[in-house]
């Protein structure tokens, strides 16, 4: 009783040790003072309201949401016919498309990004909203493929041949049976990969410039110079951000890992 | 014309061959069998006939029609899956209506003909459930509605009652035959189990690794087995070594396989009686042997005899309680009921 | 009707082309690079700099050291608490709650979980006026600047992973396996030694391992809290690659990380395999 009691209080000390960071920022972004300080001096969301009527900021801010959206969208439309491939076909080459595809998951992504920017200045593609998507394209596309890979089983693979025996053609199959059946892992896949994408400062940090920036990169250098409450600010709203993503993501796949212990 | 003409299929994956150059004709209207241990080839034969595979070699006509290089969904015919395959994220209702909806039915049209569909499998009004809420003879009838509602030439069915508890096996036989000769439609049905194949079949389709090795009614397959698989899979069969035509000398041998006769004779257990020692029959041939084994199952005396160097099968009917083991008997076999095949 | 042949290079074509022309071909020229000097001769100067020089095995040093430290800390915290969460935890909806916790860091940006840390450890953050207050220091501790504040913010950035691969270990554990244990007389704590820890040791391993690539190929979180004060590999990768621009010398520092990082995911995979026998 007494191991299974220390047991329940190191979990929980544990558990606070990776809250207290993400807490911290919350409680020191609503700070008074010009300076930071937790916990924070009075309560004010006027941080908050200088990140709104900051230019830097809000571009930066559009520039990471477009990269998100445009390496999800390109993700999954290279993702998703790959996997079909994987998982219905066999083709010489197989094995290498799975790990080229999902290697990128492992690498170091800072290894990446000075590969692409050596890459890129060879061909000219350097700095500018290209090249940061080329790469991020690269570093999200697993995410989808390893979601939606297992949901094309052999179970599922009868049933686009049901369909198909039924009369519809190859498109209106995967319209009506496949994609209904890998919605999910889709809708998750893609949720972490726009993630991925947003937060990532490795990749980003080689092709980012002072006209085309991303927020983690832009907090970077500005956590490097001086630490004000904006950058607490900014950092709140992404936790808030992720918060809410994290909250979606359970509701629609379940992120309830650890409950299926057999016989129990 | 015949509805279905398999002509001298082969199919081979990798180094394994799974059909050796079958041909099979099915007429319209027909309830035909494929049967056969696992591993004979009749599911690759199904999927061949559905358009999943493709053959090395030969053709598939239905209506005299070259379908070999369709696809499935190009071919007037409907497969029942083994499990069913029935589409989870869709009620039976919306299962049943996929097939009219593809072929170019409207929602009005494809909603009437799936209720139609599901009426007849005796599934009205079961239409809004989910596959995943119905019991297993539920999904089988919801299958099978799906595989008729489009009125295909041909019905596939791949063991689609091998999910079934042996009661409810034994209804839905029935039921499927009733079904069957109410639309009219060809059945080719691919079982294991050959009671079930008996029980439903107009013709059986006998496979042995890769090859037909006989066609023919139930009682034609039972009586007269054209190979010696056959006659030791149909049924309970005593096999003889035996000599040339117009020869009645038969020897009980350990293993007819290995033996070298001209030919083989079958004898059906319930064809072998015991006589008395003085009895003498006419046109029957007598075995003198020793009583090795007795057990009585369902109402039926089985007995095991040793005859020479092989054993002979009996089945008497009641229970029969006058023998014993290490007894002496005679047995006798009338002549007309051996049945000669060649030793191949 | 297509052959499987035209639909499968239909559906792969895109793929590969990319993947092939933005990932394996930068790579190829990366180690490329890192093999030739400027005139674009053959040379192995570059790795024998990284390779033989006391400055950069004093960088290779803190980085593998602090990277065994992360994977040591990680496995002591990560396992009890991943066997919180699988074994004790018995309301769904706390577990619900702590799992999201953990993933939760992961689905922030590295930046702004080390900004924490910044927060955190400074000369007046709260760490060091706990430490004042609780009378464990005489004066505050420095962190920023010191391996040991690199160590906390590894720590807490990779724990997840460790978490996570554990629990599923865990979580995959036939409870039968256990009662048969008990049922033949042993305890709960013999139990654990011979049968629960063994069966969790290829995840505990293959988790470890990630965790070890991913420290060493850290770059945010050494380069906030380092205060300019300690140096590690992917430093002087970035270095080379934004500030120094060669891209010879630079590339060998890339593929050596590069090399050591695949070297640790092959031997995690093995280790998978050998638990999934």
């Amino acid at each position: 009783m007494m191991a299974s009691w220390s047991l329940r209080i190191l979990a929980l000390l544990i558990l606070s040790y990776l809250a207290l960071p993400l807490i911290v920022i919350i409680g020191a972004s609503l700070t008074t003072t010009s300076f930071l300080t937790f916990p924070p001096r009075g309560l004010t969301f006027d941080w908050y309201e200088v990140v709104l009527t900051n230019s830097a900021y809000l571009s930066a801010f559009a520039t990471s949401a477009w990269l998100a959206l445009w390496a999800t969208v390109i993700a999954v439309l290279l993702a998703v016919p790959a996997a079909l491939a994987i998982a219905r076909y066999e083709f010489p080459g197989r094995a290498f498309l799975s790990s080229l595809l999902l290697s990128s998951l492992v690498l170091p992504h800072l290894v990446l990004g000075a590969a692409l920017l050596q890459f890129g200045s060879m061909i000219g593609l350097t700095r500018n909203f290209t090249a940061l998507l080329v790469g991020h394209v690269v570093i999200v596309t697993p995410y989808v493929l390893r979601t939606v890979l297992p949901l094309l089983s052999a179970d599922q693979k009868t049933l686009e041949d049901a369909s198909c025996d039924l009369g519809a053609s190859g498109l209106a199959t995967f319209r009506y049976v496949t994609l209904p059946q890998i919605r999910p892992g889709l809708l998750s896949g893609s949720l972490f990969a726009f993630i991925t994408s947003f937060i990532n400062v490795e990749l980003s940090i080689f092709n980012t410039t002072s006209e085309i920036n991303t927020i983690p990169v832009l907090l970077f250098t500005y956590v490097e110079y001086s630490i004000d409450p904006t950058i607490a600010a900014v950092s709140a709203a992404t936790i808030v951000a992720a918060v809410i993503a994290v909250v979606v993501i359970d509701l629609v796949v379940g992120l309830d890992f650890f409950s299926d212990r057999g016989g129990r | 014309m015949s509805i279905l003409e398999i002509r001298g299929i082969s199919k081979s994956f990798g180094a394994y061959t799974a059909l050796r150059k079958v041909s099979l004709e099915v007429e319209a209207g027909e309830f035909v069998s494929l049967l056969g241990p696992s591993g004979c080839g009749k599911t690759t034969l199904l999927r061949l006939v559905a358009g999943f595979l493709r053959p090395d070699t030969g053709a598939v006509l239905i209506e005299g029609r070259d379908m070999t290089a369709l696809p499935p969904n190009k071919r007037p015919l409907n497969t029942v899956f083994q499990n069913y395959a029935l589409f989870p994220h869709m009620t039976f209702a919306q299962n049943v209506a996929y097939g009219p909806l593809r072929a170019g039915a409207s929602r009005t049209e494809a909603r009437e003909r799936a209720a139609e569909a599901l009426d007849m499998v005796g599934l009205g009004g079961h239409g809004q459930h989910y596959p995943r809420e119905a019991s297993g003879g539920q999904q089988q009838r919801a299958a099978l509605a799906r595989a008729i509602v489009n009125r295909p030439k041909l019905l596939l069915l791949d063991e689609p009652l091998s999910a079934l508890d042996l009661q409810l096996r034994r209804r839905m036989q029935i039921e499927l035959k009733r079904l069957q000769e109410r639309i009219g439609i060809a059945f080719i049905f691919v079982t294991h189990d050959q009671e079930e194949a008996m029980a439903m079949s107009d013709r059986i389709v006998v496979m042995n690794a890769g090859r037909i090795e006989q066609v023919g009614c139930g009682g034609e397959i039972y009586r007269a087995p054209q190979t010696r698989f056959v006659a030791q899979f149909i049924g309970d069969a005593n096999l003889f070594a035996a000599g040339p035509a117009g020869n009645w000398e038969m020897q009980p041998v350990p293993a007819v396989e290995a033996c070298d006769a001209a030919r083989i004779a079958v004898v059906r257990p319930e064809h072998v009686s015991l006589i008395d020692a003085a009895a003498c029959p006419e046109d029957a041939l007598v075995f003198e042997g020793t009583v090795e084994a007795v057990a009585g199952i369902s109402g039926m005396t089985h007995l095991h005899v040793g005859v020479g160097e092989g054993t002979v099968t009996v089945r008497i009917l009641g229970m029969d309680t006058s023998v014993s083991e290490g007894q002496p008997v005679r047995l006798s076999v009338p002549r007309q009921s051996v049945h000669f095949i060649d030793n191949r | 009707m297509k052959s499987a042949p035209a639909v499968v290079a239909g559906l792969v074509a895109l793929p590969t082309a990319f993947f092939l022309a933005f990932f394996l071909v930068p790579l190829a020229v990366v180690a490329l690079a890192s093999l030739t000097s400027g005139e674009g001769d053959v040379t192995f100067t570059h790795y024998a700099r990284v390779l033989f020089d006391s400055y950069h095995w004093s960088i290779l040093g803190v980085t593998f050291r602090l990277g065994l430290y992360t994977t040591v800390i990680c496995l002591v915290l990560g396992y009890p608490l991943a066997w919180y969460l699988v074994r004790m935890v018995e309301w769904r909806l706390w577990r619900r709650v702590c799992v999201i916790l953990i993933i939760l860091p992961l689905f922030t940006s590295n930046i702004v979980r080390s900004f924490g840390w910044m927060i955190l450890l400074g000369r007046r953050g709260l760490v060091n006026s706990w430490l004042v207050d609780f009378g464990l220091v005489d004066r505050p501790v420095r962190f920023i600047g010191t391996e040991t504040g690199i160590l906390i913010g590894l720590v807490y950035i990779l724990l997840p992973f460790v978490v996570l691969t554990i629990g599923n270990a865990l979580a995959k554990i036939d409870v039968s396996y256990e009662q048969a244990s008990a049922d033949l007389g042993a305890g709960a704590m013999s139990t654990f030694w011979h049968v629960t820890l063994p069966l969790s040791i290829p995840g505990a391993v293959s988790g470890a391992i990630l965790v070890f690539a991913l420290a060493v190929s850290a770059y945010v979180t050494p380069a906030l809290l380092s205060g300019g004060q300690v140096t590690v590999l992917p430093m002087l990768i970035f270095q080379q690659y934004s500030s120094v621009f060669d891209f010879h010398y630079g590339g060998a520092l890339a593929i050596t990380l590069l090399a050591f990082t695949l070297a640790m995911i092959g031997l995690a995979s093995l280790v998978g395999r050998m638990g999934a026998r």
